[in-house]
């Protein structure tokens, strides 16, 4: 690919990747990030115990669990990604943190299944991380090489926008379900409110994934694959 | 890979140096402090999960007007501007979110993420600019990912835990200064790189 050719992508393959880029990440910060505002209620449902402080303590360890993968999965998908193109890498990220999702959703838990329950929600953590790892240094890449000299500012930002609406549509469904099902103070959500967003993650997953496989690779990267020495 | 480990080991290490406000200045206000104003303030989880999440849709509003902005002025005001507001605020604004108010704790943790976004909106730029791109995602991926393993998933759980060892309630302000402060010498040695093509 020739600088000519880098420089006349078009403002509206720019703006495709940019969306495309960011719905992706959306739904993927939603499954990660969801969990955290559910710590309270994963305390109780996996965790049970007579002092709640250290049942939190459990449930936050599993939260920071899912990013000791994260490393790993950087490596893994930051390679593919370097060679193959961020796009591939990008869509296999997707489908890894909807299964797991949907996995912590149905997941028993500790009052039926005993030590299994948080054994599994432990795994899939696990794998949860190993998917926002491979994202996050993906998809920053993927928008910033898209955006036109002097706008990268502008345009990266919306990784970080991305990412925040994840959050926010995690923060947001949590309030939604507390307010409606009328929990007591000392429980956020609850079983209700894990199915839901596991029904959610079931339908954003395929979405998501859907949108990923139409994004156009970012011209760096094609050619990164290609050539020993671009810059 | 190897290339990217070695060569720019000194970029991945000032990536991890940035990113350590960035992810601890992350998941303590935006995930963190709803159960905190839960267990702390003792306020209902739902007047929480609300607070949260108006301060999430301000903070996704403010991040493309910082990243447009940081196009203008550069990337590093905004960056230091984050890291000092978070070094001189972070302290007051825990005992705002501890008084048991809801609009105090509203205000506060709408500052934390007010000052969070002057970081968000300019970061994705500055970690793209430090590396060339045949090993971006790979030295991006790693010395990002290693920061926020280590200090920004753990956040909540070390939040917990130093209030649990101290006794104090503010004590989650000391780990947002300590990372603040060092973020904010990281920045002070890198170079502005907003008007220099991408390598």
């Amino acid at each position: 690919m020739t600088a000519a050719t880098l420089a006349t992508a078009t403002r509206a393959d720019n703006r495709k990747a940019v969306i495309a880029g960011t719905i992706g990440n959306v739904l993927e910060w939603y499954d990660f990030g969801v969990y955290g505002y559910f710590a309270t209620t994963m305390s109780q449902l996996f965790f049970p115990g007579d002092d709640k402080t250290i049942s939190l303590l459990k449930a936050f360890a599993v939260f920071g669990v899912g990013f000791v993968m994260r490393p790993v999965g950087s490596v893994l998908f930051g390679i593919y990604g370097d060679r193959f193109g961020r796009r591939l890498a990008l869509s296999a990220v997707i489908f890894l943190m909807a299964f797991s999702t949907v996995a912590i959703g149905l997941l028993p838990t500790y009052a039926q299944a005993g030590v299994l329950a948080p054994i599994l929600l432990v795994v899939f953590r696990l794998l949860q991380g190993l998917s926002a790892g491979g994202e996050w240094g993906g998809s920053t890449s993927y928008i910033v090489e898209y955006a036109p000299e002097g706008r990268r500012g502008f345009i990266g930002s919306w990784q970080q926008v991305s990412v925040g609406s994840g959050f926010l549509l995690g923060s947001l469904s949590a309030a939604l379900l507390s307010s409606t099902f009328r929990l007591k103070r000392s429980f956020l959500g609850g079983g209700e409110s894990r199915s839901c967003s596991a029904f959610w993650s079931a339908f954003s997953g395929p979405i998501s994934a859907g949108g990923s496989t139409t994004r156009p690779s970012s011209p760096r990267s094609r050619s990164a694959g290609k050539s020993q020495r671009l810059h | 890979m190897i290339e990217a480990l070695t060569s720019y080991r000194r970029e991945a290490l000032t990536i991890f140096g940035l990113t350590l406000h960035n992810t601890v200045a992350y998941y303590i206000p935006i995930i963190y402090m709803t159960t905190y104003i839960v267990w702390v303030a003792k306020l209902a989880p739902s007047s929480a999960l609300w607070i949260g999440t108006s301060c999430l849709l301000v903070f996704v509003i403010l991040i493309p007007i910082w990243g447009a902005l940081s196009d203008r002025i550069g990337r590093k005001p905004l960056l230091l501007l984050s890291c000092g507001g978070y070094i001189i605020l972070a302290y007051p604004l825990f005992m705002m979110a501890s008084s048991g108010s809801a609009t105090l704790a509203l205000i506060a943790q709408m500052l934390m993420i007010v000052f969070l976004s002057f970081f968000s909106g300019a970061c994705p730029a500055v970690y793209s600019e430090i590396l060339p791109t045949r090993v971006r995602y790979t030295a991006l991926s790693i010395g990002y990912n290693i920061a926020v393993a280590v200090f920004g998933g753990f956040a909540p759980f070390i939040a917990t835990w130093l209030i649990g060892v101290t006794g104090s309630n503010l004590a989650p302000s000391y780990y947002l200064i300590a990372a603040a402060t060092i973020t904010f010498l990281v920045v002070l040695r890198i170079p502005e790189t907003a008007f220099e093509p991408l390598r």
